[in-house]
């Protein structure tokens, strides 16, 4: 099986009026081919900031990007100059994003869009480049694909949206698709469609698959492996049977205690508290402060993430041993 | 404290420069009767003196012996009262009208909406030339002119704010406790637009003072006032040998309208509480 | 490396749009007929001024009392005569608008819209240069200013458009003749072409564009600071939008990004800017045409006014208004035509 991708002490931080603030700390992925792994975590635990940093679409006018390495396929894109980047994306890795109504340029008909997608990648040319972009719809089940070519963002549905942003981004048959909470703007009933059509098209394509969502339903039926986010640091990964089941760390065993299935019934258990802000990091493991697990050693030192064959955790006092 | 609006208009320091230009503006406009008393179109000196020749007449004289000083101090107090009024009223006539025509909605603002959209239609500068052609070249007329083609952009702006207020909640909710229309207009939803609106009628005046200095050049100013634009129109004639009684009055011009554009811009930033993306 | 090019470029996907939906036209007859309201409107104005104008209306429309012939005067009374009813009046009257019948000028001894029609190529010609020099310097300069934002190209832009944004337009142009005619000799003083010399073809163009560059320089220096700003806010504010995002996604270089996203939706409020402010240039287009002795509408306006001559200065308000409305119909259509979503309502 080969790696498709391979990333190693990934820190993202942000330049602010306040100095550096790191929203992603040295965070470890790897995925395979025909892979799914999914990123969870809640809104700034830094999913989408380590999604964006590993195509490098932050400007780096805004935040600083570091990793010791960053491995696409067997390309090392660490120090990657822009024209190097510009060749990764959309060619060796696809992304897609949140808000399908907002992911695409309004005034550029959807035809045009997935054309230059493939001319800026010398896949195909004028006439052929339209074709071929039909034929993507059609992959992608867009009904009427011929008609659709020429019509416009807001002529289509949410959902139809979100599978031309998918043709998108496999034109170019990627190795690795990054999908940045893909349905999260969808009504429930299509999003199962839209995940399934993207296990369909991994298994065509044979990609490896990052998924970024914050909800654990959508982890259970569509990832293979799963790493849970806290505060920009990765503190639980391993495969989704164990980590759903026997979770390690306390933040996964409240996740999973806070979503509703049917047997809950009445309130919700809620972790209490908030996550830190960038600025307002405590010394120590950032989940200290609310876990109902916490040792006197957990705010004064960082817990550092170990474990053993793929089942990793950050935690000075985890529900199982490691 | 620190965030309040007299904190972050005091921490530009283009905002506080303009201001302190308006203000001497207006200082030396208030000043002219008793910096330079009597008529300042009557001839004093000797004609076409340049500024420095003699030390009476620091900005020289015009073609029949005018101070130009004079002049151009005096003619401040015709240019920023027209200025202000002009604008004010324009903002008066505006707000009223933007705020009917948002508020009523339907065939009210069909109506008023192509109301405004007459007189956006009809090139301004021209009507108010007509207009003073018309009704002769008193200094109200020239107000009131230059009022008549202001008002539209200040009641589409206004317009457009009353409709996205409209449906808040905090306006219905008065609806609901039986608010009559004009208590909801005045003391609810007006308040709440008043940042737009002060930008823009800063730019009015601007504007206005533009206006004045061209219908002035044009010769169609009073004419027993000085204004800048006048005085420009008569020192046009000796362009070639005395360019100095076209630029300093032009001067005059460019700074106050410099000055108005560089607080407008400082009031908009300091009423606009907009998060900084990082 | 493979060269980024662009074979089906926005033109040729919009023109299956213009030609297959019927949006475009639907639009265009929904905008016509908001315009005729406007026209009636510009109408009514126009007639209440003649009616407002010292001296009765007949007399305006005759030119200057006592300059036109009894029999002459005597048809117009009968015509427009203030015997019929107001609503009479106001539809003979109107009928003789849209006639182009706007009367006789005793003064040039011709009609007054031939006097107009024989103006409006010169202003035509200030006007239109004026608009593109506008535009092109604007959006020029607002990219140029949004690639870095506060920089130092950014600051001197801003600068200079403040500085041009409050410059009174005809003191600027007497300065620039101060400097460029008087001192340096490099361009006429004013006038539309050397009268004395006897030119023709290509000598004769590039005559009158040497006596065009600073009329055009001095009318397009305002707005292109107002367009320069606008480009710059819209480029700064359309770059957070999420589909810059996708497009980078997909590997497009920074300046393919900025041209063919960015640029292609900052164009909208600039075109609608553009309408707008149409009005406002053909005004700015009169203390011009006067400052530079330029031959057009704003001359003819000006030599009006010296006389009192209301005919001719009502013909050119209506005039001018006519075209204010239709260039606002072609902006709105051009707008459309970049803007798939506008529809008619």
């Amino acid at each position: 099986m080969s790696v498709v991708l391979q990333v190693e002490g990934l820190c993202t931080s942000f330049k602010t009026r306040r100095g550096l603030l790191p929203a992603v700390h040295n965070v470890d992925l790897r995925i395979e081919a025909g892979e799914t792994l999914a990123l969870v975590g809640e809104s700034g635990s830094g999913k989408s900031v380590t999604a964006l940093s590993i195509l490098r679409l932050i400007s780096p006018d805004h935040a600083q990007i570091k990793a010791r390495s960053l491995r696409i396929g067997d390309e090392e894109l660490c120090s990657a100059t822009p024209p190097m980047m510009r060749a990764v994306r959309g060619k060796k890795a696809g992304m897609i994003f949140q808000d399908p109504a907002t992911s695409l340029n309004p005034v550029l008909s959807i035809g045009r869009q997935i054309v230059e997608a493939l001319e800026v990648h010398a896949v195909a040319r004028g006439k052929a480049a339209w074709d071929h972009a039909q034929a993507l719809l059609e992959r992608v089940r867009v009904p009427d694909a011929g008609r659709r070519l020429h019509d416009f963002p807001h002529q289509l549905s949410g959902g139809m949206n979100q599978r031309v942003m998918i043709a998108l981004a496999i034109a170019c048959s990627p190795r690795l698709l990054i999908a940045d909470e893909p349905t999260t703007a969808l009504d429930v009933t299509i999003q199962a469609q839209i995940l399934r059509l993207i296990r369909e098209l991994q298994d065509e394509i044979g990609m490896g698959v990052l998924l970024i969502t914050h909800d654990l339903a959508v982890v259970a039926r569509n990832a293979d492996r799963v790493a849970v986010m806290y505060a920009g640091r990765k503190v639980e990964e391993g495969h989704v049977a164990d980590v759903l089941r026997t979770p390690l760390h306390p933040y996964t065993a409240g996740l999973l205690a806070a979503t509703p299935d049917e047997r809950s019934n009445g309130r919700l258990a809620e972790i209490p508290g908030l996550v830190p802000g960038l600025a307002e990091m405590p010394p120590g493991c950032p989940f200290a402060p609310r876990c109902t697990r916490a040792l006197d050693v957990c705010s004064g030192a960082m817990p550092t993430i170990s474990g053993s064959s793929g089942r990793l955790a950050a935690c000075f006092n985890p529900i199982a041993p490691c | 404290m620190t965030n309040s609006f007299f904190y972050r208009l005091a921490c530009r320091p283009a905002a506080l420069l303009g201001m302190l230009v308006l203000l001497a503006m207006a200082l030396g406009a208030i000043l002219a009767p008793w910096l330079y008393p009597g008529d300042p179109m009557s001839m004093v000196g000797g004609v076409l003196l340049r500024p420095g020749e003699d030390p009476t007449f620091p900005f020289g004289t015009d073609q029949m012996g005018r101070d130009l000083a004079a002049e151009v101090f005096h003619g401040a107090r015709i240019t920023l009262l027209v200025g202000i009024v002009s604008a004010f009223a324009a903002t008066g006539f505006g707000v009223l009208v933007g705020a009917i025509a948002g508020f009523y909605g339907d065939m009210v603002d069909g109506v008023l909406m192509r109301l405004t959209e007459l007189f956006q239609t009809i090139p301004g500068f021209l009507l108010a030339i007509v207009f003073i052609v018309i009704l002769g070249s008193s200094i109200g007329v020239i107000v009131f002119s230059i009022a008549a083609i202001s008002w539209p952009a200040i009641a589409r702006m206004v317009r457009a704010e009353f409709l996205s207020l409209k449906s808040r909640d905090f306006v219905q909710s008065s609806r609901v406790i039986g608010m009559s229309d004009a208590r909801i207009i005045l003391t609810q939803m007006l308040p709440n637009c008043m940042a737009p609106i002060v930008v823009t009628s800063s730019i009015t005046v601007a504007t206005a003072i533009l206006t004045e200095a061209g219908l002035s050049f044009l010769g169609l100013g009073d004419p027993n006032l000085v204004s800048w634009g006048s005085v420009i129109g008569v020192g046009r004639e000796s362009l070639r040998t005395s360019a100095y009684l076209t630029l300093i009055p032009g001067l005059a011009i460019l700074l106050t309208v410099l000055a108005i554009n560089l607080l407008g811009e400082g009031l908009n930033d300091a009423m606009n509480t907009r998060l900084r993306v990082a | 490396m493979a060269r980024m090019g662009c074979t089906a470029t926005w033109p040729a996907s919009a023109l299956p749009d213009i030609v297959k939906n019927s949006r475009i036209w639907r639009l265009l007859l929904s905008r016509l007929g908001r315009s005729a309201v406007i026209v009636a409107g510009i109408l009514v104005v126009n007639f209440s001024l003649l009616h407002l104008a010292p001296g009765d209306a007949v007399s305006v429309l005759a030119g200057e009392s006592g300059g036109a012939d009894k029999e002459y005067v005597d048809r117009l009374r009968e015509t427009y005569g203030l015997g019929r009813s107001l609503p009479e009046q106001l539809i003979a009257y109107a009928k003789g608008l849209l006639r182009f019948d706007l009367g006789w000028s005793f003064r040039n001894n011709t009609s007054v819209s031939e006097l107009i029609w024989s103006r409006v190529p010169a202003t035509l010609l200030l006007v239109g240069a004026s608009v593109s020099v506008a535009v092109f310097i604007g959006v020029v300069l607002g990219v140029a200013s949004s690639r870095r934002p506060n920089s130092a190209t950014d600051n001197v832009i801003s600068v200079v458009s403040l500085l041009a944004y409050a410059t009174p337009a005809f003191w600027l142009g007497l300065m620039l003749i101060v400097l460029f005619s008087l001192k340096l000799g490099w361009l006429p003083t004013g006038g539309f072409r050397s009268a004395d010399l006897d030119l023709r073809g290509f000598a004769a163009a590039v005559d009158i564009a040497r006596h065009a560059v600073l009329p055009i320089l001095t009318l397009s220096m305002f707005y292109s600071a107002i367009y320069a700003r606008l480009t710059r806010a819209s480029m700064l504010e359309l770059a957070q939008f999420d589909y810059v995002r996708t497009a980078y996604a997909k590997g497009l270089s920074e300046r393919a990004v900025r041209y063919r996203h960015v640029l292609r939706n900052a164009l909208l409020p600039l075109a609608t800017l553009l309408g707008i402010q149409f009005g406002s240039l053909l005004g700015g287009a009169i203390v011009i045409e006067m400052v530079f002795s330029w031959p057009g509408l704003g001359r003819l306006a000006f030599e009006a006014i010296m006389a009192r001559d209301m005919n001719v200065l009502l013909g050119i308000l209506f005039l001018s208004s006519l075209l204010v409305v239709f260039i606002n119909i072609a902006v709105d259509m051009v707008y459309a035509i970049l803007d798939p979503r506008i529809r008619a309502h």
